[in-house]
């Protein structure tokens, strides 16, 4: 019973990494993607910049995936040979090891894309601000990657 | 493999050969021209094209015409044919020297459309007429009989909003009329007849309670006749109308490719005689600047001399404040990762081409990111494909030798990694599983090390690549000072990993923890150079130290998306093989339905993950690679050249 819900623990660990990172990343994309299509509708020959652009916010979905993966390969579950066993405890680590990049992720995915969106809009007046609107939007994701460190620290930090 | 020198010229050319001079540096286009100089004595050119005011009656003739045209090919001979048509310079000067078969197709187009306009507006008013018809098609009267010398006849009828029937409605509002009016209900509408006197008041307060006044139909028969009438003569402006439209389907695929390589002739010649704007004269020549891709110099001249142009092409310096335009030139390896290049911007005119550095990398990623053995073919067989039997466009073209490259890069590494279609390995012949190194689902960690390990390798190139770039602009000790420091603590860290792996073993933790902290403190005192008073220093070392110190730890995380991206791709292969092999067990239908999920799901799969990973592999390259060696965008060489949609020129 303790093993399955250290199991148990560990897989909403693994899910809430990947749930709120994917969450977060689509609701940027969502604000930069609005965003693009507006520009595009009068400027069509900017659509490789628009969706370099609207693909900056998508990093916290992927740290998500890149942290699940991680929290069920430490734990055993993901490339071990038979049955894992985790107590309610240890599971319980795992869980508090998702977290940060879980909830990182989500809020700094959605702040990313607003300014990814503001971004958007400098390219869209003039397109040398590439470079400018790519470093705002990538600032934000400073605490995302923060996330991923502290997450990847509490795993390996697990007894 | 570089950034195109570009040389400001002068241009003087004799004045009879401006055309012809305008023309060969079209055709080359090799020059961008920008406004000459306020030159005391010199007087402005201009000119206007000699087909001026046919270009835009052939654009319209184009737009009208095109929305007439149907692809009669299939896809696949519209790909083996293509879109273009090659012209010798000859066939373009008779284009040129005799356009009346032109003008005749156009004023034949113009006619047209204003046929097709009156049927329009003559359809239109008997439709409009009809439904007026239909709704007084229930009163019997004749419509010439509806006015009498005292009398009037209306038709009232009421919106949706009022409930109570119109007779009712009606009635209350004439309530002080005493009954001196005549009424017929017919249906949803009454025929109110009143005195001609009464009319103005009436309708008042009709309009006043809500009701609304019919219009009247023309006409001297009842409705119900009328009505007839008027559909018999709609049905025959509906047939001429659709003689019409047939009529332009038959010019449209008669005249539509004639016309739109006449177009894009007459738009070169529109591009020459606009750039006059930017040029000057004197009594005898006119004078024109701009910018010059320096390596077609020679050929311009010497076609210029072959044709007897009589025009001088010579340097003149660049100013403090010019800045050149930008255009980068590889090798035919290399140019196919310029559309990456272009894709950020042009490099500023004193920055390396990032096309060569990138190339690498971006092959590496590419593959790393999509990692699958048969998706990796799948491309290369669709580039192959396109690259061999279709006529496409330049820009095309290059993207399927890219993609021909990524192709191959995937391919590779797939095998390094097990990926073959979301098969499990166990299921691979031994030969294949021997090549097999990774394992990124049932152990992502060495994968997810491999993966910031070409982090730190990419960031360290770019500090590289930097000090090259400053010592190229005279820069070298600010490039050596602002690099060397990162460089030594990368280059720690990196014997730090190897220390602890067990490789290395000529030096201890404690020697590399000392010389972290040497390695600080040479950041500390390269930041602190320019700064000026000790505030000044301090904010400057607490910056670089905060700033470069978080910069470079998100942007070595930030690799690990090639796991991500990896393992993205197995997982969808996984899962649409999973789904395949559920439904191939359902009875009689089974084998269909999975043969079609499997070429669906991985049809799917390859798309999404095809753009996911030049998406991010490209943003890897923008973000983490090319800040670190490239200042700004430069602006984009815009030459007088021929757009290319559909005339390619051959050479004579």
């Amino acid at each position: 019973m303790e093993t399955m819900i250290g199991v148990g623990l560990v897989f909403a660990g693994a899910a809430i990494a990947a749930g709120l990172g994917f969450a977060g990343s689509a609701v940027g994309m969502g604000h930069a993607g609005q965003a693009a299509a507006g520009v595009l509708g009068e400027k069509p020959h900017l659509f490789g910049k628009m969706l370099l652009m609207q693909a900056l916010p998508g990093s916290q979905g992927i740290y998500g995936l890149v942290g699940a993966f991680l929290i069920l390969s430490f734990s055993g579950i993901l490339g071990g040979t038979g049955a894992v066993e985790i107590s309610t405890a240890t599971g319980m680590q795992f869980l508090m090891a998702g977290l940060p990049i879980g909830i990182s992720g989500y809020f700094s995915g959605m702040f990313q894309g607003l300014v990814a969106a503001s971004g958007i809009s400098m390219i869209a007046k003039d397109e040398s601000n590439l470079g400018s609107a790519i470093i705002l939007s990538a600032m934000v994701e400073t605490w995302a990657i923060f996330g991923v460190l502290i997450s990847f620290i509490l795993l390996v930090s697990i007894v | 493999m570089a950034v195109v020198e570009m040389q400001k010229i002068r241009a003087i050319v004799h004045q009879p050969d401006v055309d012809g001079f305008l023309a060969c540096v079209q055709r080359h286009g090799a020059i961008e021209f920008t406004a000459v100089g306020a030159e005391g004595k010199l007087s402005d050119l201009s000119g206007a094209a000699p087909h001026a005011a046919l270009l835009p009656r052939v654009q319209h003739a184009l737009g009208f015409l095109s929305t007439y045209y149907e692809e009669k090919r299939g896809l696949w001979r519209s790909l083996r044919d293509g879109s273009l048509t090659t012209y010798t310079e000859e066939a373009i000067r008779k284009q040129l020297a005799d356009t009346d078969s032109i003008d005749m197709i156009v004023r034949d187009a113009e006619a047209i459309q204003v046929e097709l306009a009156e049927k329009n507006a003559q359809v239109q008013l008997l439709e409009q007429q009809r439904e007026l018809l239909k709704v007084w098609t229930p009163v019997v009267n004749r419509l010439c009989d509806l006015d009498t010398t005292n009398t009037t006849s209306i038709l009232v009828s009421k919106s949706a909003e009022i409930k109570l029937p119109v007779i009712n409605v009606l009635e209350a509002a004439l309530s002080d009329k005493n009954g001196e009016y005549a009424t017929e209900v017919y249906g949803q509408n009454v025929l109110l007849t009143v005195w001609r006197n009464d009319l103005e008041a009436v309708q008042t307060t009709l309009s006043e309670s809500g009701l609304t006044i019919v219009s009247r139909p023309e006409g001297t028969e009842t409705a119900e006749v009328t009505l007839t009438a008027v559909e018999e003569q709609l049905a025959a402006a509906k047939g001429d109308q659709g003689q019409v439209h047939d009529l332009a389907k038959h010019s449209a695929h008669t005249h539509l490719h004639q016309l739109r390589i006449a177009g894009e002739i007459l738009e070169w010649e529109q591009g020459r005689y606009a750039t006059l704007a930017s040029g000057k004269r004197t009594s005898s020549t006119a004078v024109f600047e701009g910018w010059l891709m320096a390596d077609l110099k020679t050929t311009i001249e010497s076609d210029l001399q072959e044709h007897n142009i009589a025009a001088l092409l010579e340097e003149v310096a660049i100013s403090a404040d010019e800045v050149p335009p930008v255009e980068i030139k590889n090798n035919r390896f290399l140019q196919p990762f310029e559309v990456v290049t272009r894709l950020y911007g042009m490099p500023g005119h004193k920055d390396l081409d990032p096309t060569l550095f990138l190339a690498g990398f971006f092959f590496l990623f590419f593959g790393l990111s999509l990692t699958d053995v048969g998706y990796g073919i799948t491309l290369m067989v669709v580039a192959t494909i396109v690259l061999t039997l279709f006529k496409v466009s330049d820009g095309v073209r290059t993207f399927m030798k890219l993609l021909l490259f990524m192709g191959l890069g995937s391919a590779l590494l797939g095998m390094l990694f097990g990926g073959y279609l979301g098969i499990p390995a166990e299921a691979l012949p031994g030969w294949l599983q021997a090549i097999q190194i990774f394992d990124p689902i049932g152990n992502p960690l060495p994968v997810f090390y491999l993966a910031l390990s070409l982090g730190v390798f990419q960031v360290m190139v770019g500090m590289l690549i930097k000090i090259y770039s400053e010592y190229r602009n005279s820069q070298l000790i600010d490039g050596l000072l602002d690099q060397t420091p990162w460089l030594f603590l990368f280059t720690l860290g990196i014997l730090f990993v190897g220390i602890v792996t067990g490789y290395v073993t000529f030096i201890t933790t404690d020697t590399i923890v000392k010389l972290v902290y040497l390695g600080f403190a040479l950041v500390a005192i390269t930041a602190a150079r320019n700064a000026e008073g000790l505030t000044g220093k301090l904010i400057a070392v607490l910056a670089a130290l905060y700033n470069d110190t978080i910069g470079y730890f998100s942007d070595i995380l930030s690799y690990s998306r090639l796991l991500a991206l990896g393992l993205a791709t197995s997982a969808l292969a996984f899962a649409v093989n999973l789904i395949a092999e559920i439904v191939s067990g359902t009875p009689v239908v089974g084998p269909i339905l999975a043969i079609a999920i499997l070429i669906i799901g991985h049809v799917f799969a390859l798309v999404i993950n095809t753009l996911g990973a030049f998406i991010h592999s490209a943003r890897l390259q923008f973000v983490e690679f090319f800040g670190k060696f490239i200042s700004g965008t430069g602006r984009s060489f815009a030459p007088l050249a021929r757009s290319k949609k559909h005339v390619t020129t051959q050479m004579e």
